[in-house]
């Protein structure tokens, strides 16, 4: 059981990354950083995961990361890079 | 047996022949396909339970089965008329449609399978497929908002995939019937492991701490999605939840569940007191119906099960009906403000008069099926947490109606002196059906019952 504890370390720094920067780069490769080291805490701590699970998390992964690289590329294009705050999205 | 795989295989051949380069083709093929879809379920509804293989069938998925098929042929009727209102589309419509028919796959995939693991990957899968259709309208606000709803909902997910690893750890089996079984040999453990699958899946529907997305999505999606959302895939998440209450079963757990689903409501509805925007407004009303819904299946309760059930399958037909009517009226006054909406009687008639019966039926106003679902619900709060906590949620619900309906009003009974410019078809025509839907629920109150207890008809 004690060898959960880094991985454990590892997600809260990842949603760390997530909440306290602003850049949608950064959010990403935090949540990406949450992924990997789930995958970590499940092979140490439970190293016989059925099959068919992992493999739709990974199928999951794969779709997820295409299309957030799909959504950075429009945000390029009309978004700029920091969020700011917009008026309709208060309250 | 086969017949339960029938509408995963026309959903998967309708959106491959999507892939062609043609927009009436596409569009002919979803309407057929959610025609085939939802006769498929009906057949479903008449068929007796199943347990085998990947599949666990019970009364409540099959009733969440015909409801997916029914808003889905509806957003596709929807969609063929509203596509031509969107100026610059981010997607072309077959694409449009191919990525609406995997969203309704996976949807469809999450609410039938047995284990609680591709529960899991279900619900991921339609962040997905449907991320793409919430920024359609091609401009800074929506894929802004597109953004907000991957990371936000993407980290929620995560959270329960390392609750679905822990549940995984203290049963040594994901599959819920026998976690359902088991004896609670670790239990501490398993309370950890399922307290963060319900955070996480309540992420995916909108309930309190991270709820943050709902409004932002609902407020910038174009009209169909925004009520694909609202009424199918909030309750698919609930779903989720609710699988992991009853296959678990602590008490504590459900305690749990029910605080969430309170401060759901209790937040939903002081947001909703100074909304601006009509579509935030419906959004934020979508908050306080779905934390009604958690707290009347967390109640282990024959009757607030019943009204959870019946509330959500009314709620999902009246506010699909409140979103495609607020499409009508951005198409027409092209603002999404309440105070630059006036008169909308004289203008569109039969946009009003549904966009006024859909904010009533979505507050749980009397002739509608919500109203019946919000009675049972407080009156299981009231048999297992007395009459002060009912007296709590009804507070808020008379402030979440009255602002609502206000403001509805407002924009509906004012007078403008433009002319009439609303002419009889179908995007006029099938908010007023869904709408006639969740009053004539009401009616079959009794056939969900029988479902639910029996898991069919005899």
């Amino acid at each position: 059981m004690e060898a959960g504890s880094i991985p454990i370390a590892i997600i809260l720094q990842g949603i760390f990354l997530v909440i306290s920067r602003n850049n949608a780069f950064v959010q990403l490769i935090g949540y990406m950083i949450m992924e990997n080291s789930l995958f970590f805490m499940a092979g140490y701590m439970f190293p016989d995961l059925p099959f068919i699970v992992e493999a739709g998390i990974l199928l999951d992964l794969l779709g997820l990361v295409m299309i957030s690289g799909v959504v950075m590329k429009l945000r390029e294009g009309s978004v700029s890079e920091v969020v700011d705050e917009f008026d309709e999205f208060r309250g | 047996m086969f017949v339960y795989y029938l509408p995963f295989i026309v959903l998967i051949f309708a959106s491959l022949l999507c892939v062609f380069k043609s927009d009436s083709l596409a569009a002919f093929i979803s309407v057929l396909s959610s025609v085939v879809v939802s006769v498929l379920s009906i057949i479903i509804l008449l068929k007796t339970t199943v347990s085998a293989g990947y599949l666990f069938i019970d009364g409540f998925s099959k009733i969440m089965v015909v409801l997916i098929s029914f808003i889905y042929l509806t957003t596709v009727l929807f969609s063929l008329t509203y596509l031509k209102h969107v100026e610059k589309p981010l997607l072309k419509r077959n694409f449009y449609f191919l990525y609406l028919n995997l969203f309704v796959l996976s949807m469809l995939f999450s609410v039938v399978v047995k284990n609680l693991g591709l529960i899991w990957v279900g619900i991921e899968a339609t962040t997905i497929t449907s991320a793409l259709l919430v920024a359609i309208d091609n401009d800074e606000p929506a894929i802004e908002s597109a953004w907000r709803y991957i990371i936000i909902v993407s980290v929620g997910l995560v959270m329960s995939l390392v609750g679905v690893v822990f549940v995984y750890g203290a049963c040594h089996t994901l599959d819920i019937t026998k976690i359902a079984l088991l004896k609670k040999a670790n239990y501490k453990l398993l309370l950890l492991g399922s307290v963060f699958v319900v955070t996480g899946f309540a992420t995916k529907a909108g309930i309190f701490p991270l709820h943050t997305w709902l409004p932002d999505v609902h407020g910038r999606a174009i009209a169909p999605i925004s009520a694909i959302f609202s009424s199918i895939l909030l309750p698919v998440a609930l779903f989720g939840v609710y699988r992991v209450l009853f296959s678990v079963g602590i008490n504590s757990l459900h305690l749990y569940a029910i605080v969430l689903g309170f401060l759901s409501v209790i937040f939903a509805s002081i947001f909703l007191v100074n909304q601006k925007f009509y579509k935030r407004m419906f959004a934020y009303s979508s908050i306080e119906n779905m934390g009604m819904i958690l707290i009347g299946l967390a109640i282990s309760d024959k009757y607030a099960f019943l009204g959870a059930v019946v509330l959500l399958v009314s709620h999902a037909f009246a506010k699909s009906s409140a979103f495609y009517s607020t499409g009508n009226v951005l198409n027409v006054y092209k603002t999404r403000e309440v105070a630059k909406v006036k008169g909308m009687v004289e203008r569109l008639p039969f946009t009003a008069y549904s966009l006024v019966f859909s904010g009533l039926a979505v507050t749980g106003a009397p002739p509608f099926g919500t109203f019946l679902g919000e009675l049972l619900i407080a009156y299981g709060v009231y048999i297992k947490f007395g009459l002060f906590w009912v007296l709590v949620l009804a507070t808020f619900l008379v402030i979440a109606f009255m602002s609502v309906n206000y403001k509805v009003a407002r924009m509906a009974f004012s007078s403008s002196d433009f002319d009439r410019v609303e002419k009889v078809k179908m995007s006029a025509f099938v908010p007023l059906l869904n709408v006639t839907v969740s009053f004539v629920i009401i009616f079959l109150v009794g056939v969900i019952e029988k479902i639910l207890m029996a898991g069919m008809i005899k």
